[in-house]
């Protein structure tokens, strides 16, 4: 075995490693030993983590829907909503549990967002993790840390590399599509002297 | 006193090898030479041209001017501009090649890199590229310029290597510069410009 084969053999087993579970992810269901009040009111206090929501943290709704749910409406530059983040407590034998999720919006861009989450899993994944990660720092007073979402990353990266091998193709098929046309460009001024 | 003299000996051998330097090897191309003319004079001159002109419209093209040479000759306002050949010569396992470039009247290659023209025909170094020209047309394929040496490949940092680029923009509207002209663009390639602006 060459020293390439054996190298793509050990990226690839590192790639299934971290695609199927083997490293660090935050689990989207926590219980903490604290009541629900508390949990609630410490939930309402966090900051979506910048790393992850850059485009849309300073365009966050956020509301309380009742003791049970707290809401985050994610917007786009018009202000419409895009998807949105819940963090839901209930009463636990040992505390409060908290379980996070990802939701299409309320309006007409529903169904879409709908297929679009189902279609893309790993990045559903990844906001949940987010946001789990970001409660379980608050609860925990301690800050954000991105080796606990590694795992989704880690997916959606995985995922994407279909999508960024595409674009990078029709990148490519754009530049020979423009290079043939300033060559035709070109030879044309000759033909016609 | 065995082990003293055998260590003298590398040390002597080693002083007197660091003043041998190793000739550039030169490439030999399993043809025969008429072969190697032929796949010369065959060359991807329009890919060439295409690739490396900066704003004047020139003719280019190539000719065997013997058994053993080739030689590209670019001409602009119906005279040479530039040319230069290549020798075929046989060598053991085929064919050796010689590029030889003029030289200008400052003693050194024209084009090559440190040339100052009021609108050259191409971007130097050509040198590099010319290599790439010979090596396609060893290989039987088009020039490639992304396999002209880095240095060579895309900036032209010569004295004149702002009028290629100022030239190129200008003719990719559609408006070649005269070979002749003073340096700058024509007053009525300016005027063309602004026409085709409004």
């Amino acid at each position: 075995m060459g020293i390439r084969t054996a190298f793509g053999v050990l990226m690839l087993c590192m790639s299934l490693a971290v695609y199927l579970g083997i490293g660090s992810g935050a689990g989207t269901n926590r219980v903490y030993a604290m009541p629900v009040s508390e949990v609630n009111h410490l939930i309402d206090e966090i900051d979506l983590p910048e790393i992850i929501f850059a485009n849309y943290t300073h365009k966050a709704k956020h509301w309380r829907e009742n003791d049970k749910l707290s809401v985050w409406a994610l917007q786009n530059d018009a202000g419409k909503e895009t998807f949105r983040l819940t963090a839901t407590t209930a009463a636990d034998k040992k505390g409060s549990l908290v379980t996070v999720a990802i939701l299409p919006p309320d309006n007409d861009k529903r169904d879409e967002v709908k297929k679009m989450l189902d279609g893309n899993p790993a990045f559903a994944d990844l906001f949940g993790s987010a946001l789990a990660e970001q409660i379980d720092a608050k609860l925990n007073n301690r800050l954000f840390s991105i080796a606990n979402i590694s795992r989704p990353m880690a997916r959606v990266t995985l995922h994407a590399a279909p999508q960024i091998l595409q674009m990078r193709k029709s990148i490519d098929e754009e530049y020979a599509q423009h290079a043939k046309e300033d060559r035709e460009r070109y030879d044309q001024l000759y033909k016609s002297r | 006193m065995r082990s003293l003299r055998i260590f003298a000996t590398l040390i002597c051998g080693s002083i007197a090898l660091t003043g041998c330097k190793s000739e550039p090897q030169v490439k030999e191309y399993p043809f025969g030479v008429a072969e190697a003319v032929r796949r010369l004079d065959n060359s991807d001159s329009a890919g060439f041209r295409y690739a490396r002109h900066c704003g004047v419209l020139f003719n280019f093209g190539s000719n065997k001017s013997d058994d053993h040479t080739v030689t590209w000759t670019a001409r602009a306002n119906r005279k040479d501009v530039l040319t230069f050949n290549v020798v075929v010569a046989e060598s053991p396992k085929g064919v050796t090649l010689k590029l030889s470039v003029p030289l200008e009247r400052n003693g050194r290659e024209m084009y090559d890199g440190t040339q100052n023209y009021n609108h050259p025909i191409l971007s130097q170094p050509i040198r590099p590229a010319i290599a790439e020209l010979i090596e396609s047309a060893m290989e039987k394929r088009s020039f490639d310029n992304e396999r002209v040496e880095e240095e060579g490949r895309y900036i032209d940092r010569s004295p004149s290597g702002q009028s290629c680029s100022y030239d190129a923009q200008i003719l990719a509207r559609g408006f070649a510069a005269d070979y002749d002209d003073p340096p700058g663009p024509s007053i009525e390639n300016i005027q063309k410009l602004a026409a085709k602006n409004r």
